[in-house]
């Protein structure tokens, strides 16, 4: 009796156990809903001070966070702001990956008592956490603002920092290109030629083969497949799906596409560079954070042919003081737009994204808030630092700025601008930031093996079970 | 009288326990129990506006091909777990028995670091043994041995190991103890009488030592099947969702993928799995009695 007793007294510590792991998300959720009843510290401090509270995702790699990209930008144009005696700006960086900082955000944002004022967010995000009330529309304050309405803002950018209601939940800050960044030199070497241009995703595989063939000791082509990852679902999988018929979402009937040739075509694709030995190996481009970092030393040291990422890598990677300090990759690299699936279409694809500030819906100065974001854009040379530092490119017109001429003479900053004209964006939907964790988790386990039937499978299901199966279009039928 | 305290005194003794019990144990239980049947939502519209959805996340459960993975991952990942920390434990708790006091306490101090260590810091050392470039591959290097990316080529075996070797010390102590109950004349006895040393085991020690063993492996199966860090660490769930577990999926689901309603459902889950192991152990260990 006693023996069973201790048994019993055994599972339930153990089931305990379990349950600590089981609640998490629950108990995390009771402290928002438990919090948000309590009144939000006043954002005045001691001195009388308005406080301002600004999140972002320190992405730059410096040692002091003081010495991080973002925090130059903001801190330099706080200390020229008119309003600096009256507001007190405080920066909370965020260090880790991209996914982790999205589900912080959301965390964070979804408690007055946590959620900053103003935050870095990607502009896919803009519509799912404008539905979740997070952001605050920011039309009213956008149409007293110059920069707004006078045409030196990408009208794209502008249109993808657009809710679903239609409002303006950000000011877009960056955006960006993507294609192939190529070694001429190990293209030679190969017996293609330093000018190289795919037509087909049949003559980038067969591109690939041939380097495999001639330059035994290069990688031919790579690309990051890190599972949950947005830089998965658009700058891999998107940048090849895109460029068939297929896209994810018929924007005109609003339906998900969640099986077509297309898409087993595009797994497919990523099969045969995995099963040829076309790429890297999987544990190195699978890899969260370093399936880019990766790329950027086989390049460098003349390992890697050819990466397909964005147009703000190489700038970023490369530059003198940069992780990966190359002199000279600009007269090495060339950038080759990446082709579409027959070479129909226009040729070639580019996806391109962005990023925005947004104001959060709990903050409680909106308009001062605006305001700060505001001289953040209009200090046009601290965009152009900000610019020439992450690689990306500059959503305003910045050829006011005293230092254009830098950003103007960067390397391929003409070819990745050309790009950018005939971009295509992802799907600007709620469900899209949830369907893309799907997407990337779907190529990820293409990559590592299994069938892109198999793999397909479970995404229609997921994306079913998010949107309903009405609103869902099976194209293979 | 001594001795005769009114029943209100006796609650009142006992109110601060219930009272943390409930708050921090009942509440949350019945409270995952509910929102398993909500849409609740990280972000997007289901965010703003909590609404009760019956049985959908579990209906969505029973076809969905993941959970069905995960479910054989998780069992696959307990059972490794459970055969190589009894066999391993109860060999070095056999095998100690002969040796001397300062070899006893040095292997015994070895293993003891396995679980002594926290899960985290544990879980790097396993990373960095299994790693591409990590010591097992420098090994197998210097023996002229072509390298194995462990992680992506035996995912679920690299994450058994290294649950096996952080489990160890338990189970070996549990048996330490269970030994030290079986009566040495008995042992002697079969000695004279010829019994080997598997015999023994077989005959003597495991019929003496049963109750340890099946309290052993319901603890083992317990701990395992709520292990989160080891795995996120090693492998988060990958390559492709093959140490995909439950616990990993659910936090995929809720945190990952923003559908909490549905990760929460998922804990609920394994709480089932985890109720009925514990019902088959007790019941299995009443019939012995």
């Amino acid at each position: 009796m006693k023996k069973r007793i201790c048994m019993l007294l055994a599972i339930c510590f153990a089931i305990c156990g379990l349950m600590g792991c089981g609640t998490k998300a629950e108990e995390e959720s009771k402290e928002e809903t438990g919090k948000s009843e309590e009144a939000s510290a006043p954002s005045e401090d001691q001195s009388g001070k308005k406080k301002l509270t600004l999140a972002y995702i320190d992405g730059s790699g410096e040692e002091k966070v003081e010495d991080g990209w973002i925090y130059q930008m903001a801190m330099n144009t706080y200390e020229k702001w008119d309003k600096k005696d009256e507001v007190e700006l405080e920066l909370i960086p965020y260090i880790g990956t991209e996914s982790d900082y999205f589900t912080k955000m959301a965390l964070d944002l979804s408690d007055k008592s946590t959620a900053p004022d103003i935050f870095y967010e990607d502009s896919f995000r803009i519509t799912v956490d404008s539905a979740a009330g997070y952001l605050a529309p920011l039309d009213e304050y956008l149409s007293g603002w110059d920069t707004w309405s006078d045409g030196s803002m990408i009208e794209a950018c502008k249109e993808a920092a657009a809710g679903m209601d239609g409002s303006v939940y950000g000011v877009p800050l960056a955006t960006d290109s993507r294609g192939i960044w190529a070694n001429k030199t190990i293209l030679e070497q190969a017996g293609l030629s330093a000018d190289w241009k795919p037509a087909t995703w049949e003559e980038l595989l067969e591109g690939c083969r041939r380097i495999k063939a001639n330059c035994p000791e290069v990688i031919p082509f790579w690309y990051t497949c890190e599972e949950n990852s947005e830089g998965t679902s658009m700058n891999t999988f998107e940048m090849v799906l895109y460029g068939t018929t297929d896209h994810l979402l018929d924007e005109e009937s609003g339906k998900w596409n969640i099986r077509s040739q297309a898409m087993l075509d595009s797994l497919k694709f990523f099969q045969t560079t995995v099963k040829e030995g076309l790429t890297g190996s999987v544990s190195e481009i699978t890899n969260t954070p370093n399936a880019l970092n990766y790329a950027g030393e086989y390049l460098r040291s003349g390992k890697l042919a050819m990466v397909l990422t964005s147009t703000a890598v190489p700038n970023a990677f490369f530059q003198p003081g940069a992780s990966f300090e190359w002199e000279g990759w600009e007269e090495t690299l060339a950038l080759i737009p990446m082709p579409t699936q027959k070479g129909d279409l226009g040729g070639s694809v580019t996806m391109s994204g962005g990023y925005t500030w947004s104001v959060a819906q709990s903050c409680e100065e909106k308009e001062l808030a605006f305001e700060f974001v505001a001289a953040m854009m209009d200090n046009r040379e601290e965009v152009v630092t900000y610019m020439l530092r992450c690689g990306q490119l500059p959503t305003v017109d910045v050829s006011g700025a005293a230092n254009y001429q830098e950003i103007a003479g960067r390397p391929f900053a003409e070819q990745s601008m050309e790009l950018l004209e005939n971009a295509q964006y992802r799907p600007h939907d709620e469900k899209y930031s949830e369907i893309s964790t799907y997407l990337s988790q779907m190529a990820n386990s293409v990559i590592c093996g299994t069938e892109p039937e198999e793999a397909l499978e479970v995404y229609s299901q997921a994306v079913i079970s998010i949107v309903g199966e009405e609103q869902t279009v099976d194209l293979s039928e | 009288m001594p001795g005769r305290v009114p029943l209100w005194k006796k609650m009142s003794y006992l109110a601060p326990s219930v009272l943390l019990l409930l708050v921090f144990f009942a509440v949350p239980v019945v409270l995952s129990v509910y929102f398993s049947f909500t849409n609740m939502a990280l972000t997007g519209s289901d965010a703003g506006s909590l609404a009760f959805r019956g049985l959908e996340n579990y209906r969505r459960m029973f076809s969905d091909l993941v959970i069905k993975s995960a479910v054989i991952n998780t069992l696959v990942f307990v059972v490794g777990s459970i055969v190589g920390q009894t066999l391993l434990g109860f060999s070095f708790a056999y095998l100690m028995r002969s040796c001397t006091r300062w070899v006893r306490k040095l292997v015994g101090g070895v293993i003891m670091l396995g679980w002594v260590m926290p899960e985290m810091v544990a879980a790097y050392c396993m990373s960095s043994l299994f790693h591409d470039s990590g010591t097992l591959n420098l090994i197998l290097e210097a023996l002229g041995i072509e390298k194995v990316s462990w992680l992506y080529a035996w995912p679920m075996g690299a994450v058994i190991v290294a649950n096996i070797w952080r489990g160890t010390a338990f189970s070996m102590v549990a048996y330490q103890a269970a030994l030290d109950d079986v009566p040495a004349e008995i042992e002697e006895s079969s000695q004279l009488d010829g019994a080997g040393v598997f015999r023994r085991i077989y005959y003597i020690i495991l019929p003496t030592i049963k109750g340890t063993i099946m309290t052993n492996t319901m603890l083992i199966t317990l701990m395992t099947l709520g292990s989160f860090g080891l795995i996120w660490i090693m492998t988060g769930g990958g390559p492709g969702g093959k140490t995909q577990t439950l616990p990993i999926l659910m936090y995929i689901k809720a945190f990952k993928n923003s559908q909490l309603g549905y990760g929460v459902a998922i804990s609920i889950l394994s709480l089932v799995i985890g109720v009925v192991f514990g019902v088959i152990y007790v019941k299995a260990a009443g019939r012995e009695e």
